[in-house]
C-alpha cells in the first residue's frame, strides 16, 4: 500500500466542501423482484440489508448525477467553476468509453481549461480520487474537484441473483484545497491486488471482448460476480488491512476515531467488518439500506451524508475506508473542522433527489 | 487406537459438526462429504456457511481459506477447521 501523510511534507490539505446526489427514482425490493430477480423480499433484506436504492431515469447518465453533487460541493466551499484547477472523476460507468466522463462533466460545469480525467478504481474510486486531489494540491493546485459517480443500474442483469438487488446509482464530490499542516486530510492510504481482477468484472465491451451481437446475447456486458464469498471476504479484509496500515503509520487506533465511514457495499458485509475490526457499531456510518451499493460513489455520498447528518463536532477524526473490484482498497483519515461541517449541512436536499 | 484412526474419528466428528452448524442456519448440504459445494450452493448460501463455520468453531475464514480447494466440500471444511484449531493451539501442540 501507498501512504501519504501531508504534514510530513510540511503542508496540509483539507476538504472545503462536500456534495451528494441521488436520482429521484426509488427502486424498492418489490420492484427488483418484479424486474426478474430470483430472490424473495426476505432474502434481499437478510442477505444485503438493502431496503431500497435509486436508479436513473431514461436519458439520465453518470455525469448528470456527478454534476449535481459537484455543484453542491463547490457551493459549500464557496468556489465557482473558474476556481477549479483540476477535475478528477472516479467512475466505473462513464457516459461513453471515449471520451472521459470528466470531459463531459467539465463542459456541464462550465470549467475553464482545467485538466479533467477519469480514474477507475471500482468501489475504492472516491478514496483514489481524494489521493489524486491531495497530491495535486500538495504540488501546487489551489482547488481540486474530486468526484465519484456511478450508474451501475445500466450494467446489472436484473435476473442475476448475485447482483440484481445490490446496486444503486448516485454521486458524491469533495472540493480539496490547501490547508495548514495537521488540518483536514491527515493521511491517505491506497493499494491494489490485481490477482482479484476477475472477481467482479464486466467481460465484454472492452478490448478483450468488444461488444457484439454474441456478447449481448450472452449477457456478457453485465457485471459478473462469479465467486461471491471471495469478494465478500476480500472486501472486508481489504478495508480492515488498509485502515490498520494507515492508522498504525500515524500511531493511531480505531478507538481514536469519532466515526468510520465505509464504502456501503451491503449491510451484512459492513456488520462483519465492524465485528472483525472490533469497532463500536454506533461509530460506523451506514446508509446502504436506502442507497444500495453505488460502487465508487458510495463512500463519497456516505461522507457527505455523514458530515451533514451525523453528530460530529470540530476536531473529530473521521476515517473513510473502501475496498472493491480489482482488488483495490483505500483509507483516508480526516479531522473535521467547523467550516466543513457547516458547508456539508448547508446542502441537505440530496435526500429528496430534488435539485437544489 | 492408532494416530491415523484417531484423526479419521476426529474428522468424522468434524464432518458432523460442520453439517450441524450449516443446518442451524437452514443450509442444506449435499449428502456426500466430498461433494462439490460450489455446485450445490449459491454464493449467498456459501457466505452463510462460512460464517456458520466461524461461529461454531471460533475460527476466522480469510479469503485464501474460502477457495474451492480449501472450502469446497464438507471434508475440506473439516480439514480447514482441524488445521485452524491446530494453528490456534500453537506449534507446541497441547490439549
Amino acid at each position: 500500500v501507498n501512504v501519504l501523510i501531508p504534514s510530513t511534507l510540511g503542508r496540509g490539505v483539507r476538504i472545503a466542501g462536500v456534495g451528494g446526489h441521488l436520482p429521484a427514482r426509488v427502486v424498492t425490493n418489490d420492484d427488483v423482484i418484479a424486474s426478474g430477480a430470483p430472490l424473495t423480499k426476505e432474502e434481499i433484506a437478510k442477505l444485503t440489508g438493502i431496503l431500497e436504492r435509486r436508479h436513473v431515469a431514461p436519458g439520465e447518465a453518470t455525469t448528470d448525477l456527478a454534476l449535481a453533487a459537484a455543484r453542491r460541493a463547490l457551493a459549500g466551499a464557496n468556489k465557482g467553476p473558474g476556481d477549479v484547477d483540476r477535475l478528477v472523476l472516479a467512475t466505473g460507468s462513464p457516459d461513453y468509453l471515449v471520451p472521459s466522463a470528466a470531459c463531459v462533466l467539465h463542459q456541464k460545469l462550465g470549467l475553464s481549461r482545467a485538466p479533467a480525467y477519469d480514474l477507475t478504481a471500482a468501489c475504492s474510486g472516491f478514496v483514489y480520487a481524494l489521493d489524486a486531489a491531495a497530491r495535486a494540491v500538495l504540488t501546487g493546485d489551489r482547488c481540486v474537484l474530486a468526484v465519484a459517480a456511478d450508474v451501475r443500474s445500466r450494467f446489472i442483469d436484473p435476473t442475476d441473483r448475485a447482483t440484481a438487488a445490490l446496486f444503486g446509482d448516485g454521486a458524491g464530490a469533495a472540493v480539496v484545497v490547501p490547508a495548514a499542516p495537521g488540518e483536514g486530510i491527515l493521511g491517505l492510504c491506497i493499494g491494489a491486488d490485481g490477482s482479484g481482477h476477475k472477481s467482479v468484472h464486466m467481460p465484454a465491451g472492452g478490448s478483450v471482448e468488444p461488444a457484439s451481437e454474441a456478447t449481448v446475447r450472452g449477457r456478457r456486458h453485465y457485471l459478473k460476480m462469479a465467486d461471491g464469498p471471495q469478494v465478500y471476504l476480500s472486501a472486508v479484509e481489504g478495508m480492515i488491512e488498509t485502515a490498520e496500515a494507515l492508522l498504525s503509520h500515524m500511531g493511531l487506533g480505531f478507538s481514536d476515531l469519532a466515526l468510520v465511514v465505509p464504502h456501503q457495499a451491503n449491510k451484512r458485509l459492513l456488520e462483519r467488518m465492524t465485528r472483525l475490526a472490533g469497532l463500536d457499531p454506533a461509530r460506523v456510518f451506514i446508509d446502504v439500506e436506502r442507497t444500495g451499493n453505488m460502487s465508487g460513489a458510495s463512500s463519497a455520498f456516505a461522507l457527505y451524508d455523514a458530515l451533514s447528518s451525523a453528530a460530529l463536532t470540530a476536531g473529530d477524526r473521521v476515517l473513510l475506508i473502501a475496498a472493491g473490484a480489482g482488488y483495490t482498497a483505500g483509507a483516508a483519515l480526516l479531522v473535521v473542522d467547523e467550516e466543513l461541517l457547516s458547508a456539508a449541512r448547508s446542502a441537505t436536499t440530496a435526500r429528496t433527489g430534488v435539485e437544489a | 487406537m492408532n494416530e491415523r484412526a484417531l484423526d479419521a474419528a476426529v474428522d468424522l466428528e468434524l464432518h458432523q459438526a460442520v453439517r450441524a452448524a450449516a443446518l442451524q442456519r437452514g443450509i442444506e448440504l449435499p449428502s456426500g462429504d466430498e461433494e462439490d459445494l460450489t455446485l450445490a450452493l449459491d454464493s449467498f448460501a456459501r457466505v452463510e456457511l462460512l460464517e456458520a463455520v466461524e461461529e461454531a468453531f471460533g475460527v476466522r475464514v480469510r479469503p485464501r481459506d474460502a477457495t474451492a480447494e480449501s472450502f469446497g466440500s464438507v471434508a475440506k471444511i473439516a480439514a480447514f477447521v482441524r488445521a485452524a484449531r491446530a494453528r490456534a493451539r500453537g506449534p507446541a501442540g497441547g490439549a
